[in-house]
């Protein structure tokens, strides 16, 4: 059954200066469906609009035609339904640990004692417990990311929006959060919509990869990915992987290169 | 090799709390000694040694005099800094989320930051009489832009990916504004709280000074009409003094409540 459907979705972007209008064509009529439980990851090249189609569904933005529909309802803003990981983490910086995980509870008007347990539950899966009472600047990019997901496990949502949450971390970093991720989504397996420019993330954690092509977006390709899961590091070392790799590695080339100039 | 050159590179350590203080009180010694030397030589009458004057400053608290003028300045500067910071962080926290503020009441405060506040002496006299009333009224004008200016200013710089965190987290506007803007906002808030402090003082010497004379102004303007220059020396130094100790009590509570960022 399918949560979220995407019917025919463009964006144009609007820039004025002066008396000059400058029309940006983001997205392209985009049409595609998640389905409930799924894992889905969007991969392209940076500029194909893929940012800015995770911000529609969280509501921040709104297309410019087509619609979007969650559980059968458009989307008309942002809701407790979805819970987004950023791609900095963007914490609050003067929150500890713990206030940080429970800041989503308390704009739901959660009340104090079951804040703090959720937020105990969601602090130590994400494996930070000790660190409850710590700033975020006492805490690695890494860490700071672990929180970004508890934060958005915390609201316990249908449906987890993650945006390049590991783009600004060090690789090996990376490699061990796509790992953590795998582990802490097989613990409730919510339907999960990542966006990445790193097709070795895609492969590793998607059950579905949507490949975009550039400017304007559109869906270049789908891929199915049939490996199983719970998922190790040593999938990295398949030539399964590696194959499928490639293979997305084309497809996101030639998204590219018919339009790049 | 690195652990053969630490214990060197220890002793040398220019941020050391040992070497600071020393240098620290060193400078302090030092000074206060090239004053004595410049004050005692017969040709430079106009400055009196550094003995002399804190012969003045001791004689001008046993006498009471000092302790009355400094409680004066800090009365009528500790009110008008309150009223002022009221005042700037509440206009300037309207003009950070109000557009009509903005487009109406912000020019008008920018028009008065750059305004030399000394200019309005002579007319505030007529509208505020000369007392403590007047002299307040000074103080808050003298650092009321600069937290006012600075409070809009920390609204305005929110990061508008803070922003998006609290609405995808569901804030309603009135959440957005009391757990995600003014807390974003509050180290420019404190920079512009704790810069007022000094303008207050200023303010208020400068009231006591130009618009009537009282307290710690009318100390230096009567030493200055005697020649007395120990005295007016004494009450310059004073003066400084309660600048220092003030701007660091503002400089402890600003690290206190913002110690998040650098712990």
């Amino acid at each position: 059954m399918s949560v979220l459907t995407i019917e025919n979705v463009s964006k144009t972007f609007t820039t004025k200066r002066g008396r000059v209008v400058q029309e940006t064509h983001a997205l392209a009529d985009v049409s595609l469906s998640i389905d409930e439980g799924e894992f889905c990851v969007i991969i392209g090249a940076s500029g194909c609009g893929k940012s800015t189609l995770l911000r529609m569904i969280d509501g921040l933005t709104a297309p410019s035609s087509g619609q979007i529909l969650l559980k059968g309802r458009p989307i008309t803003g942002p809701g407790p339904d979805r819970g987004v990981v950023f791609q900095h983490a963007h914490l609050l910086p003067w929150r500890t640990v713990r206030k940080n995980v429970e800041f989503g509870l308390e704009c739901l008007g959660v009340g104090q004692r079951e804040r703090r347990e959720r937020a105990a539950t969601y602090i130590d899966m994400v494996g930070l417990s000790g660190f409850e009472d710590h700033y975020p600047a006492q805490l690695s990019g890494g860490m700071q990311q672990r929180v970004g997901l508890a934060r958005a496990f915390a609201v316990e949502p249908e449906m987890l929006l993650l945006d390049e949450p590991f783009g600004a971390l060090d690789a090996q970093t990376k490699l061990v959060m796509q790992g953590e991720l795998e582990r802490i989504w097989g613990v409730r397996r919510s339907t999960a919509l990542l966006i990445t420019h790193d097709i070795e993330e895609a492969l590793f954690l998607a059950d579905r990869i949507i490949v975009m092509s550039n400017r304007p977006g559109r869906v270049a390709q789908i891929v199915d990915v049939p490996f199983a899961r719970p998922r190790r590091d040593d999938l990295r070392s398949d030539p399964e992987f590696a194959k499928m790799k490639f293979q997305l590695w084309d497809a996101l080339k030639s998204g590219t290169a018919g339009r790049a100039a | 090799m690195a652990s053969t050159t630490k214990p060197a590179a220890a002793t040398f350590d220019p941020t050391g709390p040992m070497l600071m203080w020393t240098l620290r009180i060193t400078s302090v010694i030092a000074l206060l000694a090239a004053w004595e030397w410049y004050g005692r030589k017969p040709e430079s009458f106009t400055i009196a040694p550094v003995s002399e004057v804190a012969t003045a400053m001791w004689d001008g608290f046993a006498s009471g005099d000092f302790g009355r003028a400094l409680a004066g300045t800090m009365l009528t500067m500790v009110v008008g800094y309150v009223i002022a910071a009221v005042i700037g962080v509440g206009v300037g926290l309207w003009i950070g989320v109000s557009r009509y503020a903005q487009n109406t009441i912000e020019p008008l405060v920018h028009a008065g930051y750059a305004t030399p506040v000394s200019l309005l002496i002579p007319i505030l006299g007529i509208y505020t009489g000369l007392e403590l009333r007047g002299r307040i009224i000074l103080v808050v004008l003298w650092c009321v832009f600069e937290i006012l200016v600075n409070t809009s200013t920390g609204i305005k710089e929110v990061p508008p990916a803070l922003i998006d965190v609290g609405k995808s987290f569901n804030a309603s506007k009135f959440d957005l504004y009391r757990k995600v803007v003014l807390p974003a906002a509050r180290p420019y808030i404190f920079l512009g709280l704790k810069i007022g402090v000094g303008r207050a003082i200023r303010g208020a010497v400068t009231a006591e000074l130009l618009l009537s004379a009282a307290n710690l102004g009318r100390v230096l303007l009567g030493a200055q009409s005697t020649f007395d220059i120990p005295t007016l020396l004494a009450g310059i130094v004073l003066t400084m003094l309660l600048g220092l100790v003030l701007m660091r009590l503002a400089s402890l509570v600003e690290r206190r409540s913002l110690a998040y960022r650098t712990a």
